[in-house]
């Protein structure tokens, strides 16, 4: 199948490297060529180690590669500068981060809230906003519970709505399923496949089987030691 | 929802603000009072009395005129004594510039 | 504007949620600062008092040095004082220092010369105008329960008993400057005192022209060597460094105090424990750009530095504009035993309340906001690696 439409974010050659030049010098991304494309579900899947999400922070917009181009929506992000890559990041991307990264401290829909805070967007449309986003996730009843206080399972639903408060284009998730007993693992698999109803994009990084065998995946790259190695349909 | 937490504060502020100007309005406004009745009587017993220190420190002569002092003063009552607490730390050595002979003619 | 006004409300949120440390900080801050300004504002007003009440001080005092101290001065040089052009009255003073064992407080007399009795405003009677008559300052009055048509009994320097009559006594306003004070006559004082005939304490020079006073001083130090003229513009320079915000004990405890704030400060932060370092990567990585990132630590400094300032300011203000100081009199006061209430014309410098802001704003949004600068520019995914 030939793509002719050009692709949503594309990689080429990117590499990245931390502690560069030093003793504990890591390639994490090695010259890697890739492309997601709009609308699809896609996966990196590797062990641990394997650089996956390194690659996921780069094509996120999270980092900046070494070396290589990255390209979103027709934009070279690699060379933004700070302000304009942030705004990149707030505008299209939604994060999920494997340790969901919440502020345990404060109630579920402050956490919500959190992208919103550096927009043009006023307070009271904010709450709208993020009650709206807990509301879909079935969570608005326990807006203002402190998040320590809810469930492993409850709090990854906070970090999702939190992650699609902004409206985002494209829903990168690191391990979604790692710290997940298998009701809840089906469970996010479904919320996933919500959201790419929605017409997004949803990137995920993963080594579990239960996801990269899931039907709503459409296309896997298989990573290892930093470089992709293998693609298939799933 | 009640007040945002930004606002409270930016009243409160403002609050602190408009006290912290009143306190110096009627400050200004007492001392302009006073500057008209109690600082020139005061300066007429300074002036009857040939006065030429206040009466803040009651301790010996070189804090309780320092502007009379010896040369050395005022930590001294003699070349080793001990310096007098708290006097002695809040009254600084006396500017010894205006001592100098003045130039032959 | 909103954007800025919505990060105020995300630091308020932060600080909100260790309110109690919070507040803690804000009341020890403000307390720091209260005490601080308090001083400031007191030494203000007494430096801006004894200018103003001092223009009364004789123009020139001439004493007399003898080995290096501070002795009697013979009156016979008042005559060739007089001399000199330029110059006015010349009149001895006699003044001293009296130790009451009674009451263990050092009383300060002073004489004056012979005239019709004299009344001023701030005394309550009249000054004495016959033998052993006295007037009297407040802490006097008070100490030895007396006051005017009592009497007062001092020990004279042969050890005598001598009993004076109480014809005045000085109003509560004039205690700044005459609350030890025991007046007499000159004779009685000298005759208290011992001083023998020919002697005075010091000199009191009236001349004409302000502008001639240091030349007319010099002329009287060259004729007189073993003299030391002293000029008022000498005295009221007295006060001025004493009192001087400038001068050393005020700036060494306000910045020792305000350094070991900050640096207290600084070190709970400058760790930037890994747990605030990861909560601006999730925020970078959310969509916080640097500069909201930091815009985030400049008001969370700013509303507790802000508000501490701006508490211990009225509390300062509060404390000595209408408390009179009273809270921080008994600090200065030391071992005396009289002591003025100070009830003095507060005179508030507006530049003053500018520099005390800005040195309590500056140094702690600053060590708020320097710690978190490493984290702020990095890029989210390598915050969060940790």
């Amino acid at each position: 199948m030939s793509a002719v439409a050009t692709p949503f974010i594309a990689a080429d050659g990117v590499s990245k490297t931390y502690n560069p030049g030093r003793a504990d010098e890591v390639r994490a991304v090695e010259a890697v060529t890739m492309h997601v494309d709009r609308g699809e579900v896609l996966v990196l899947e590797g062990p641990s180690g394997s650089g996956k999400t390194s690659l996921l922070s780069l094509i996120g917009c999270m980092s900046r590669p070494t070396s290589g181009r990255i390209v979103v929506d027709g934009r070279d992000v690699a060379k933004l500068a700070e302000g304009a890559l942030t705004e990149e990041r707030r505008r299209r991307f939604g994060f999920i981060f494997q340790q969901f990264h919440l502020i345990s401290d404060l109630p579920a829909i402050d956490n919500v809230l959190v992208p919103l805070y550096p927009t043009e967007v006023s307070l009271r449309e904010m709450r709208g906003r993020a009650h709206g986003a807990l509301a879909r996730l079935g969570m608005d009843g326990k807006a203002t519970r402190k998040v320590r206080t809810l469930s492993g399972g409850e709090q990854q639903r906070v970090a999702i709505a939190r992650a699609l408060v902004n409206n985002p284009q494209v829903v990168v998730a690191d391990e979604p399923t790692a710290h997940l007993d298998r009701r809840l693992a089906e469970e996010l698999l479904v919320i996933l496949e919500g959201i790419h109803r929605d017409g997004r994009t949803v990137v995920i990084a993963t080594h579990d089987p239960r996801v990269f065998d899931h039907p709503i995946v459409d296309r896997i790259l298989e990573m290892r030691d930093g470089r992709i190695v293998g693609e298939r349909r799933s | 929802m009640n007040i945002s937490k930004h606002r409270a504060f930016l009243l409160l502020t403002a609050v602190e603000v408009a006290v912290v100007v009143a306190l110096v309005a009627h400050a200004r406004g007492v001392a302009a009072d006073l500057a008209a009745t109690h600082i020139p009587a005061k300066r007429e017993v300074a002036a009857r009395l040939g006065l030429t220190d206040l009466a803040i420190w009651t301790e010996a002569r070189y804090t309780r005129h320092p502007s009379q002092t010896d040369l050395f003063s005022p930590f001294q009552d003699f070349p080793s004594s001990l310096e007098h607490f708290p006097a002695g730390s809040v009254v600084g050595v006396p500017d010894l510039t205006a001592f100098r002979q003045p130039a032959e003619p | 504007m909103r954007r800025r006004l919505k990060i105020l409300e995300f630091a308020l949120s932060a600080l909100w949620r260790r309110r109690f440390k919070n507040f803690a900080i804000v009341v020890v801050y403000g307390f720091t600062i209260a005490v601080l300004a308090s001083i400031l504002l007191m030494t203000d007003a007494l430096r801006g008092e004894a200018e103003q009440i001092l223009l009364g001080a004789p123009d020139l005092v001439v004493q007399r040095v003898a080995a290096g101290r501070h002795d009697l001065i013979p009156i016979d040089y008042a005559e060739e004082i007089r001399g000199l052009p330029g110059v006015g009255e010349v009149s001895p003073r006699y003044w001293g220092y009296y130790f009451d064992a009674f009451t263990e407080s050092n009383f300060t007399f002073v004489g004056i010369d012979d005239g019709p009795p004299y009344e001023l405003e701030l005394l309550e009677g009249r000054l004495p105008s016959a033998p052993y008559e006295c007037a009297v300052g407040e802490g006097v009055a008070r100490v030895r329960s007396t006051g005017v048509g009592h009497e007062l009994t001092l020990i004279s320097h042969d050890g005598l008993g001598v009993i004076f009559d109480v014809v005045g006594e000085f109003r509560s306003p004039s205690s700044i400057l005459t609350n030890d004070l025991v007046v007499f006559r000159n004779a009685d004082l000298v005759e208290l005192f011992g001083i023998p005939e020919g002697r005075a304490v010091d000199l009191s020079v009236e001349v004409f022209n302000d502008g001639e006073v240091a030349t007319v001083a010099a002329k009287v130090k060259r004729i007189f060597p073993d003299s030391r003229p002293i000029t008022r513009s000498e005295i009221l320079r007295t006060y001025d460094a004493v009192f001087s915000w400038r001068s050393g004990m005020l700036l060494a405890v306000f910045s020792g105090a305000l350094a070991a704030f900050c640096i207290l400060a600084w070190d709970k932060a400058t760790g930037i424990s890994a747990e605030e370092r990861r909560e601006i990567g999730v925020l970078k990585a959310l969509g916080w750009s640097t500069r909201d990132v930091l815009e985030l630590k400049f008001w969370e400094g700013a509303a507790i530095s802000v508000t501490a300032f701006l508490l211990g300011l009225i509390a300062a203000l509060v404390h000595v504009l209408l408390l009179g100081a009273s809270l921080l009199a008994p600090v200065i006061q030391g071992w005396s035993v009289l002591f003025p209430e100070f009830r003095f014309t507060p005179s508030i410098s507006v530049y003053q309340l500018f520099v005390l802001g800005f040195l309590t704003v500056v140094p702690y949004v600053a060590s708020t906001v320097a710690p978190s600068w490493k984290a702020a520019v990095t890029d989210p995914e390598e915050v969060m690696r940790g």
